[in-house]
């Protein structure tokens, strides 16, 4: 129990709502709270350093013990974060001012499987995992599969406007959500129209959809299903450089043909890559591409494909290495192999259309190798969500031996992000393609949207007027 | 004391920040809180380690609600042992006094009463098992056959006679340890390694085939490493005395086994053992249909509830992740639950007494087998 009457008062007010077992005060869950997968905050324990911890952690089983729970929070005016996976890079459900942690694990249900219109609803805090098991038990796929996917939750899908490695084909987490349910910060409760398209004015769920726990707390969601494909089928191609590899990625897609997916690297990860899954030494720019579905479909559109990268002088490699890469997908976000401290780095990753992609590229690759090169720094880079108009460049910076201080490790961090970020706006590109904001990006916001930044402040004041939802995040100024 | 130092720092720094086992960790499933999942776990040893947080009655529930049932190594593409980086916060739990009082009750419980249960030697000879007092082989029967699942027991004893090897079992069997093991007692666990070996030294046996897998993997290694003298002695488990018999024809199959089945991998035996052949040979043998093989099997099944002791702070969690286990082998379709170990045996049962479960039947593969075979 808190020695703070008003906390105590509130966790009292707490227990009442969602049980005495389901409201946490101790340190050590305090502790776990604090931190997501964000860089920062876990140099700031690992150094350490005082993190900001929630003041409560709930567990709620229903939408009613949500909508409570924001009416409490509205009325005591104590921020309140959603908290899904907590498998986010951006800080997003670090709880910056402390507060109430709505851990909605709890909330994990299947609610229903459409099996005639390929929709799931479920509620929020199920494991993108384990949702993607069951469907495949009936037969279908989410067909999302970020590189969460083994912790994340649906809710954080949606939240973050998160992607997988199939984007190409079946879209990023908001072109894949049907309708969705919304506790608002009044604790109202909303339903978005039954169906994503229409026209019936603006769409309020794509309001909601990457609004990371500003808005609202969603606690149903449901989304499109795909049936598991008969055959997915590899090739890969290395080119000469990354230009042409760029433009046969472009032709594949303004063509219309859909694949699945498109990975094709730079330079110095294409070596890499070769090297490790094929044993080659090779330069040139590597690219694996893949299609699914029904095998006449799939032989058709690879063979249109060849057509297309044959053309701009690719190399076939054959299949091994995008069936090498799609049976160990995940294996580099496993520690030892995946970037963790005490190296320093991120992911700068940004969408623009395909005539400002390549110089978007060059642009951050200057600034970043140039102007950190008394960090050693690296930078890498792939092309992996390919869109109808354009794709993302998912880039990296790393350096392997940051400051130990941390306010000097964190001083440069953000040197770096404002820099690599501020490129990809003068450039035709966006803060984030599928990361999101959280706290790490949210001080930018202003700077992207420029004068259309008071029209999304003001959504958010009407939707949240005291400001209980997830202060710190999107840049949203914090009312008190 | 299992890890080294810089094993335990490597597992430290590699689980507090990674998720990457969050959906094959079924005690996270259950608890639904990040505090109890491998990651939760690690920043708060980190914590601790760094004096960053205290251990307290919150830090001690987190860590005694686990399973350590190897399957979060065994995902992990790294490799962490993080089951072992619990055990060992455990043990600095339990020296401060910290412990959940029913595990502090439970272990000086066991101390004192390590031979609880049945007397072997008299349920084996009330059930007409021939049992030699010079054979230099010992079967080693562990808690939960002298107790709650004695059929095992007899099963096996059969078994013995029908293949025609004399055997023997301690009259006055201790357990091995293994609990005080899991629930980080090493002081009591050194104890009842000590005395284990004495008696199975005494016994003067060449070879030593555990019935429950928890004892084999303390026989296998632990004892040692806890003090029990026991080297020079053949350690086997019952599996593969079985296969052994059945491939050489010492036992025969008087009649098939009809029933669609479906077999727990015990997460000791699949995991850190690796024998995932034995019991499908064995089962290739005596089944009359194919076995069907639940979604998770052989290395990467899920746990039965009962690593860790966890139902010795958590009986609940213990449940449901048995519960859990239990459905997966419903949805096959099979109306025989085959373990290869009885305190899996046991776990399953007691779920589903709880839950008034009857449409699926739990059986230990010893007396699958002696049914086949013509000796129950």
């Amino acid at each position: 129990m808190s020695e703070n009457l008003l906390l105590s008062i509130i966790q009292n007010e707490l227990q009442d709502i969602v049980g005495y077992e389901d409201v946490s005060v101790r340190e050590a869950e305090r502790l776990a709270y604090s931190l997501d997968f964000y860089l920062v905050p876990q140099m700031w324990l690992d150094r350490r350093q005082t993190l900001q911890k929630p003041d409560f952690i709930v567990f709620p089983e229903s939408v009613a013990e949500v909508s409570r729970i924001h009416k409490l929070a509205t009325r005591h005016g104590i921020p309140v974060i959603p908290y899904g996976g907590g498998t986010g890079s951006q800080g997003g459900v670090v709880p910056l001012y402390g507060g109430i942690i709505i851990d909605l694990k709890k909330m994990d249900r299947i609610i229903k499987i459409d099996e005639a219109s390929l929709t799931v609803t479920a509620q929020p805090g199920i494991n993108g995992q384990h949702l993607e098991w069951a469907l495949n038990k009936k037969g279908f796929t989410l067909a999302h599969y970020p590189a969460s996917e083994y912790g994340a939750t649906l809710g954080g899908y949606v939240a973050a406007r998160g992607s997988g490695t199939l984007s190409t084909k079946y879209g990023k987490a908001e072109d894949m959500v049907v309708s969705m349910e919304v506790v608002l910060a009044s604790g109202e409760i909303i339903r978005t129209l039954p169906v994503p398209n229409h026209a019936c004015g603006p769409g309020i769920l794509q309001l909601f959809v990457g609004s990371e726990g500003t808005l609202g707390t969603i606690t149903e969601i449901s989304m499109r299903l795909d049936p598991i494909p008969e055959v997915r089928q590899f090739n890969s191609y290395i080119f000469e450089d990354v230009r042409q590899g760029l433009e046969a990625g472009r032709r594949i897609m303004t063509q219309r043909l859909h694949p699945c997916v498109i990975r094709l690297y730079d330079s110095s990860s294409s070596e890499r890559v070769v090297k490790r899954v094929l044993d080659l030494d090779m330069k040139g720019s590597f690219m694996v591409v893949g299609s699914d579905g029904d095998r006449r479909f799939v032989d058709l559109e690879m063979q249109l494909i060849h057509e297309i990268c044959t053309e701009l002088k690719g190399k076939e490699l054959g299949p091994e290495p995008g069936e090498h890469w799609w049976k160990h997908r995940y294996d580099f976000y496993f520690p030892p192999h995946s970037l963790m401290l005490p190296e320093m780095f991120g992911t700068v990753e940004t969408t623009a259309t395909y005539d400002k992609i390549y110089n978007i590229f060059k642009a951050k690759q200057q600034v970043i190798t140039e102007e950190f090169k008394e960090w050693g720094t690296d930078y890498m880079a792939h092309f992996s969500h390919w869109f109808p108009w354009g794709v993302m460049v998912y880039d990296r910076f790393l350096i392997a031996k940051p400051p130990r201080d941390p306010h000097e490790a964190l001083q440069l961090h953000t040197e770096i992000w404002g820099k690599a970020a501020r490129t990809s706006l003068e450039h035709g590109g966006v803060l984030n393609d599928h990361h999101g904001i959280g706290f790490k990006l949210g001080w930018l916001m202003e700077e992207q949207y420029g004068a259309t930044w008071p029209t999304m402040q003001g959504i958010k004041d009407a939707l949240d007027p005291v400001g209980i939802m997830n202060p710190g995040k999107l840049g949203f100024i914090r009312r008190k | 004391m299992f890890l080294s130092e810089e094993e335990r720092d490597e597992t430290i720094w590699a689980c507090r920040f990674c998720m990457m086992c969050h959906c094959a960790d079924r005690v996270g499933q259950v608890v639904k809180r990040e505090s109890y999942t491998p990651r939760g776990r690690g920043a708060i040893i980190f914590g601790l380690d760094e004096g960053l947080l205290d251990y307290d009655e919150g830090v001690a529930d987190i860590m005694y609600t686990t399973l350590n049932d190897r399957i979060l190594q065994h995902w992990c593409v790294g490799n962490y042992d993080h089951e072992e980086l619990i055990i060992d916060t455990r043990a600095r739990i339990f020296a401060k006094g910290l412990a959940p009082e029913g595990v502090i009750a439970y272990a000086k419980n066991l101390r004192k009463n390590p031979m609880r249960g049945g007397d072997p030697v008299k349920i084996l000879s009330d059930s007409g098992v021939t049992m030699d007092s010079n054979s230099d082989t010992l079967m080693f029967c562990g808690s939960a056959v002298r107790d709650s699942q004695q059929a095992t027991l007899i099963a096996a004893g059969k078994l013995f006679n029908q293949a025609g090897k004399a055997f023997k079992v301690l009259e006055d069997e201790p357990s091995s340890g293994w609990a005080l093991y899991q629930l980080g007692d090493f002081e009591g666990a050194k104890q009842l390694s000590a005395l284990l070996a004495e008696k199975i030294r005494d016994s003067k046996v060449s070879t030593l085939v555990a019935l429950d897998a928890d004892s084999y993997r303390m026989l296998m290694g632990r004892t040692t490493r806890f003090g029990g003298d026991i080297k020079g002695i053949k350690i086997l488990h019952m599996n593969a005395v079985m296969a052994e018999w059945l491939r050489d024809n010492q036992i025969s199959v008087a009649g098939m086994i009809s029933d669609a089945a479906t077999y727990h991998d015990p997460c000791v035996l699949a995991r850190f053992f690796e024998d995932i052949e034995s019991p499908r040979f064995i089962l290739s043998q005596i089944l009359d249909n194919d076995l069907k093989e639940m979604a998770t099997n052989k290395k990467l099944a899920n746990g039965c509830g009962a690593g860790g002791m966890l139902a010795v702070h958590r009986a609940d969690v213990a449940e449901d992740v048995a519960v859990m286990r239990i459905d997966e082998a419903r949805e096959t379709g099979a109306s025989l639950l085959i373990s290869g170990c009885p305190r899996c045996d046991e776990t399953f049962k007691k779920a589903m007494t709880a839950r008034g479960t009857e449409d699926i039947k739990v059986v230990n593969l010893v007396e699958l087998v002696a049914e086949a075979a013509g000796v129950t």
